[in-house]
């Protein structure tokens, strides 16, 4: 099981380095926005950029880039959040795509992800003309997210350029672009999802019910647990069970897997973490698609 | 349900040397002894009969794996039950200098590994003046690889010698030398049978206590400094200062100065990382509101009343510069520091260190990668402090104004105060340095009348004080 610190006061630290970068967006940017993926990270998020305000309110509006695939909890989550913390949802979606029947299960997952998420992601930013899109991507998650800024630029296209990135020293963040280009800003960068977890805990910070455990009808396929919704084509009811699980991460419901779990409080997810065995995307279906998959949807524009 | 716990500790760490040193290795056999390393992670390294191959742990991007090179900074997270640790694996080549640099900037412990059966290279020797140059102040020369050399430990001590004589490293409590083996785990993370003669911890116990000794140093610098980062209204329409407290310690009722408009206020309030707080100290995020509406914006910098500080235009820097487009004559680039900004024009260009040789060379120009030491102007006023006094004012960006890069970076070593604040204090004295000038000006705020004269006794006092604390600090004008 994997080594945590024993107390938690070492959030202070991560928590200032947040709040100084989502200051220092709301200093040098004209049109900034968080975009918001309802998940728990995001849930951190939206927290830490109340508090860098107060007593003042955060300048930033939310943008969800909706696939019509989300599960239904995180829809309601999404709207009580956004009056929650008193700021602007900007909704958007690739209609068009929605309309002529983008699915994982037509087109594959690749294609699916490109109209979806990436196209609509870069519509909506080129839409309200964002010159800093702050997301809740940490350096834990994935290996190409390892290598990447904090204040990480994209150029005209939306394109990452991870071998030729702005070096970034001390806390000196260059926020400077051209029109049309834009920074994707990371304020938790350094939070592991142990941090995120503990963090959620201390702020006791509202999250999707989603991430406690309940029993749920779900595909039993070897080790991946497929949640059934009613967007999800089943070809053989028999394969349905109900298992005691919850989800890890949340993305799209025909994309996301759920694990067997007994967690239904924050302090028994935590305690889980110490006894897990398998890394925290592995249920992402879309970051097993091809050998650097996330890297490559990165460097198009994707999250 | 919580009970009193140890306080756990952040630590920043980078590791540098090149992929034959055993580096990968080594940062995999750190996170695999600490379980940071999960079952699916372990399967996709997994050699046949052999295990995992543990420098398979850090590759980041295609192309390095492609290549078998770090190109960029990747970032490795892992934990004991004392330290959480964030760890900046930075690559080796000359070519990639800027991104060890960017990996080097925010390290508290910079690990440089050596083959122990090559000693020292030149890559060694620039990678650990590269810390150095970045004000890196504890070392860990990690001799790797000694089970190929049988623990030898004439050699081990020779190479630490060599290291050790390096004519800048001044580094009498910050430098460790651990013997290990990262392959087979000697001195990783507990004490290796072979070397019963060394006295020292292993690497993760040592980081562990480094950590610790960090922790405990506390800032007892009186006043403090605000650098204001941004203003908004609160509810009710009050004007809230926003900023990362840079030194000292802030409370509510504390008097401040606001510089450079001069006038002065009372906090009312004080939020620190957005709680109602009584106390803030260095490195906190705060907000706060004042007894009186003053003109405030973002490049202010707010004082505890009694602790002015004066300006600077001129400044000399060592320069790292990052671009491929080199350094142009007579070309105004964005200086950022802090939340300061301004036009600067790089006047001259002292040396350039050779960094293949480590030593001082004339030069007229500043290439991808290059370090110098140069002369700044400033389009304006700036507060700014030697970097080694003070790493967040002392330290600086360069931007291209037309490709919006960042061109290089800087660490100011000497500062020029600002002509209006120098001649009102020096008439008489022109010899006076800047610190002279800054406890003149605070005894005199706090209402003494201090008369300069002519004798010996004052001017060796104030020597002695400039001497001890700040000898970086230039003699003025």
């Amino acid at each position: 099981m994997p080594v945590n610190p024993e107390s938690d006061d070492y959030l202070d630290k991560l928590e200032a380095e947040s709040i100084e970068i989502l200051r220092e967006v709301a200093a040098t940017f004209e049109h900034p926005a968080v975009l918001y993926s309802v998940g728990k990270d995001s849930s951190v998020l939206i927290h830490l950029a109340a508090k860098a305000f107060f007593p003042g309110r955060s300048p930033f509006p939310l943008i969800h880039v909706d696939t019509g695939f989300k599960f239904p909890e995180m829809y309601e989550f999404r709207d009580q959040a956004a009056k929650r913390y008193g700021m602007e949802l900007i909704v958007h979606r690739n209609e068009d795509a929605i309309a002529s029947g983008t699915s994982p299960y037509k087109l594959g997952t690749k294609a699916c992800c490109g109209l979806l998420k990436t196209k609509a992601l870069l519509d909506v930013l080129s839409k309200y003309q964002i010159d800093a899109a702050i997301g809740g991507a940490r350096r834990d998650e994935e290996r190409s997210r390892a290598k990447e800024r904090i204040f990480s630029f994209r150029d005209a296209h939306g394109q990452w350029d991870p071998k030729n990135q702005r070096p970034e020293l001390w806390n000196l963040y260059n926020g400077n672009v051209h029109p049309g280009e834009h920074m994707r800003v990371f304020p938790l960068s350094n939070w592991t999802e142990y941090d995120i977890w503990t963090y959620i805990r201390r702020e006791k910070i509202p999250i999707v019910p989603l991430y406690y455990a309940s029993p749920r009808p779900v595909i039993v396929r070897g080790e991946q647990l497929i949640p059934v919704e009613e967007a999800t084509a089943i070809r053989d009811p028999s394969s349905l069970e109900t298992v005691m699980c919850r989800f890890r991460t949340l993305g799209c419901s025909p994309c996301t897997g759920a694990v067997r779990s007994q967690a239904q409080d924050l302090n028994a997810i935590i305690e889980e973490l110490f006894n897990l065995k398998v890394s925290e995307r592995s249920t992402r279906i879309i970051d097993h698609d091809q050998d650097a998959s996330m890297e490559l949807k990165k460097r198009e524009g994707y999250f | 349900m919580q009970t009193a716990k140890p306080k756990t500790a952040l630590l920043r760490v980078t590791t540098a040397g090149s992929v034959d040193d055993g580096k990968s290795t080594l940062i995999g056999r750190l996170l695999y002894e600490s379980q940071a390393i999960l079952d699916d992670q372990l399967k996709s390294i997994e050699r046949g009969h052999k295990g995992p191959d543990l420098s398979l742990v850090t590759d980041g991007l295609k192309s390095e794996r492609e290549q078998g090179i770090t190109i960029d900074v990747a970032y490795k997270y892992f934990a004991s039950s004392r330290t959480k640790f964030i760890l900046a694996d930075a690559p080796g080549h000359l070519q990639y200098t800027r991104n060890m640099v960017t990996a080097a900037s925010t390290a508290d412990v910079g690990i440089v590994l050596v083959d122990a059966r090559h000693g020292l290279t030149e890559q060694t020797r620039r990678h650990a003046y590269i810390l150095h140059l970045l004000g890196v102040t504890e070392i860990i020369l990690a001799i790797n690889k000694v089970d190929l050399i049988e623990y030898n430990r004439q050699r081990i001590d020779a190479i630490a010698t060599e290291f050790k004589a390096l004519p800048w490293l001044d580094l009498a409590e910050g430098l460790h030398v651990v013997p290990i083996s990262a392959l087979v785990g000697d001195n990783v993370t507990t004490l290796s049978p072979h070397m019963p003669w060394y006295q020292g911890e292993a690497l993760a116990p040592l980081l562990d206590s480094i950590a610790e000794r960090k922790e405990s140093r506390s800032s007892n610098q009186s006043g403090f400094e605000l650098p204001l980062q941004h203003i908004v209204r609160s509810r009710s329409g009050e004007r809230i200062p926003l900023g990362t407290l840079s030194s000292g310690s802030l409370r509510p009722g504390d008097s401040v100065r606001v510089l450079p408009s001069g006038t002065s206020s009372r906090v009312t309030a004080l939020w620190r990382n957005g709680n109602v707080a009584t106390l803030a100290t260095a490195g906190d995020t705060v907000a706060l509101t004042l007894a009186d509406q003053l003109d405030l914006e973002r490049g202010y910098l707010l004082v505890h009343e009694g602790h002015d500080r004066h300006p600077a235009r001129h400044i000399k820097a060592h320069l790292v510069w990052f671009d491929d487009q080199s350094w142009q004559p007579g070309k105004q680039y964005l200086l950022r520091t802090g939340t300061q900004k301004a036009g600067a024009l790089v006047t001259g260009i002292d040396h350039r260190f050779d960094l293949a040789n480590i030593k001082q060379v004339k030069s007229d120009q500043l290439r991808a990668n290059d370090i110098g030491t140069v002369d700044l102007e400033l389009t304006k006023d700036l507060y700014l402090k030697p970097f080694a006094t003070d790493h967040r004012a002392g330290a600086f960006i360069l931007v291209d104004k037309e490709s919006f890069r960042t061109v290089a970076a800087g660490m100011i070593t000497e500062l020029k105060l600002s002509s209006d604040a120098t001649t009102r204090q020096t008439d008489d004295f022109p010899s006076l340095t800047t610190l002279q000038i800054e406890v003149l000006n605070s005894l005199r705020e706090q209402g003494w009348e201090v008369t300069l004269t002519r004798r010996p006794k004052l001017r060796e006092h104030l020597q002695s004080a400039s001497a001890t604390e700040t000898p970086d600090v230039s003699g003025g004008l």
